[in-house]
């Protein structure tokens, strides 16, 4: 048996992989970044651990979808004999989850066991399909730390604050923030107050597992041109960027006929590890309160993220947001501080996340920022 | 004989001349972006981007937003090239 540790951070991919030692029935083997389970069932050894009141853990990796064929994957995840969390996945995660310490062995193995019924054969799924494997669900990482206490334990509901009056106390709140992707709203409430911030990620989408890997590794090569792709929408004349490392698809407010292709991509590189450049500095420097609208599941999960800015500075600013739901309607416009620096607001929707830039609900942004820079300065 | 701030009010012309493709473009230092037609955000970072590759400076995001006109741009230039 292993000896006690205090944290167990398991990298599944080939590269950088230190999963196998812990892994039990039910996998593939390691792919480039990811590990695919095998059959219905997949389970994990983990060595004891060191007693704290509560842990974190958090699997983060992706359900296989293959063309809108495969049926939603279920996961049910139990530790030791106990269920944690059932859950349908449906394209990316993270997950996080609260988990007791009792739960938590510290004198033998900690065991979990990963359920997934809906496991398939793709080439039972499509015709010609070259893989025949059982497959449910590729795991990229899981982490299990301690924390501090369960974050839904101790929110507070931020004050309602008047929004400013004056345009530009109102700017400079909306200037406090800046985006980490997926929603534009964040940068057209800006534009709205007439704040135009730079913003690597400001009017781009890119999803979360990417990233927490760019978060990672400061977003290498990013303004690598040969990793750059550029596309036009029908209807549109702008063209979209699109970065093949990050998934990410972005804005570049430049029109056909403006500048051809080989020009353009010379261009962005150079912008975009510009723009990487200053993201970095102002998380290094806590300069901005970093927003990423996104559903999580439970605060936890958000707490990755926030983590991963932690990482760049200790009191670096996160603040998540998701629609409330339809049975509290009151939550619309208001924040709750889950942990210091970690706010989760709500709006009334959310929009489109990558392809259709939408008025944002700027007075919902205005409430929801002006409470947490009300808050900050106390 | 010409002033360094003067060379570099010079040099940053003939720099977003060719950046904004207009031969007219004048700068003097109480020029501000919203005294030139189309210098938005995004050209601002190509201007930025520019001036540190011609000066071999480098100016943080705080810096850039303190910014306001040519002439604090000379300043940050001057100040960075000691």
């Amino acid at each position: 048996m292993s000896g006690v540790v205090d944290e167990i951070r398991l990298t599944f991919g080939a590269k950088g992989s230190n999963a196998d030692p812990y892994l039990g029935e039910g996998w593939h083997g390691a792919e480039a970044a990811h590990r695919w389970t095998d059959g219905r069932r997949s389970v994990l050894r983990l060595p004891p651990m060191r007693p704290q009141p509560w842990f974190a853990l958090t699997l983060q990796g992706w359900a296989l979808d293959i063309g809108g064929v495969t049926p939603p994957q279920i996961l049910t995840v139990v530790l030791n004999g106990t269920t944690l969390r059932r859950l349908r996945l449906v394209g990316s995660m993270p997950m996080a989850i609260a988990v007791p310490g009792e739960l938590i062995h510290a004198d033998a193995e900690n065991i979990i066991v990963l359920d997934h019924p809906e496991a398939v054969r793709p080439s039972e799924l499509l015709p010609g399909h070259g893989d025949a494997r059982m497959l449910s669900l590729a795991f990229q990482r899981l982490d299990v730390e301690p924390l501090d206490e369960p974050l839904h334990l101790a929110p507070r509901l931020l004050p309602k604050v008047a929004p400013p009056e004056d345009a530009a106390e109102a700017k400079a709140v909306a200037e406090a923030f800046q985006s980490l992707g997926q929603s534009y709203d964040l940068g057209n409430f800006q534009r709205d107050y007439g704040a135009e911030p730079f913003g690597l990620l400001r009017f781009a989408g890119i999803f979360p597992l990417p990233l927490m890997q760019g978060l990672r590794t400061r977003f290498a090569d990013v303004g690598d041109v040969h990793r750059l792709s550029f596309f036009v929408h029908d209807g549109s004349r702008e063209y979209q960027g699109h970065h093949a490392d990050y998934g990410l698809d972005y804005h570049t407010f430049k029109m056909v006929g403006e500048t051809d292709v080989t020009a353009l991509a010379a261009t962005e590189a150079r912008r975009l590890g510009y723009l990487a450049r200053l993201f970095f500095e102002q998380l290094e420097n806590n300069e901005k309160i970093f927003v990423r609208a996104e559903h999580f599941e439970t605060p936890e999960e958000a707490l990755a993220l926030h983590r991963l800015l932690r990482a760049y500075h200790p009191h670096a600013r996160l603040m998540v947001l998701q629609a409330a739901p339809a049975k509290t309607p009151e939550r619309i416009g208001r924040v709750i501080a889950l942990r210091p620096g970690l706010y989760r607001g709500y709006l009334s929707r959310m929009s489109d996340p990558v392809r259709v830039p939408t008025r944002p609900l700027s007075d919902e942004w205005m409430n929801l920022c002006a409470a947490v820079v009300a808050y900050e300065r106390g | 004989m010409t002033t360094p701030r003067a060379r570099i009010l010079d040099e940053l012309t003939k720099l977003l001349q060719d950046i904004f493709v207009r031969d007219d473009l004048v700068l003097t230092p109480a020029t501000s972006a919203a005294d030139v037609p189309g210098w938005d955000s995004m050209k601002q970072i190509e201007i930025n981007i520019a001036v540190e590759e011609r000066y071999g400076v480098r100016f943080t995001a705080r810096e850039v937003d303190a910014m306001r006109s040519v002439g604090d741009l000379i300043d940050a230039i001057v100040a960075k090239a000691k």
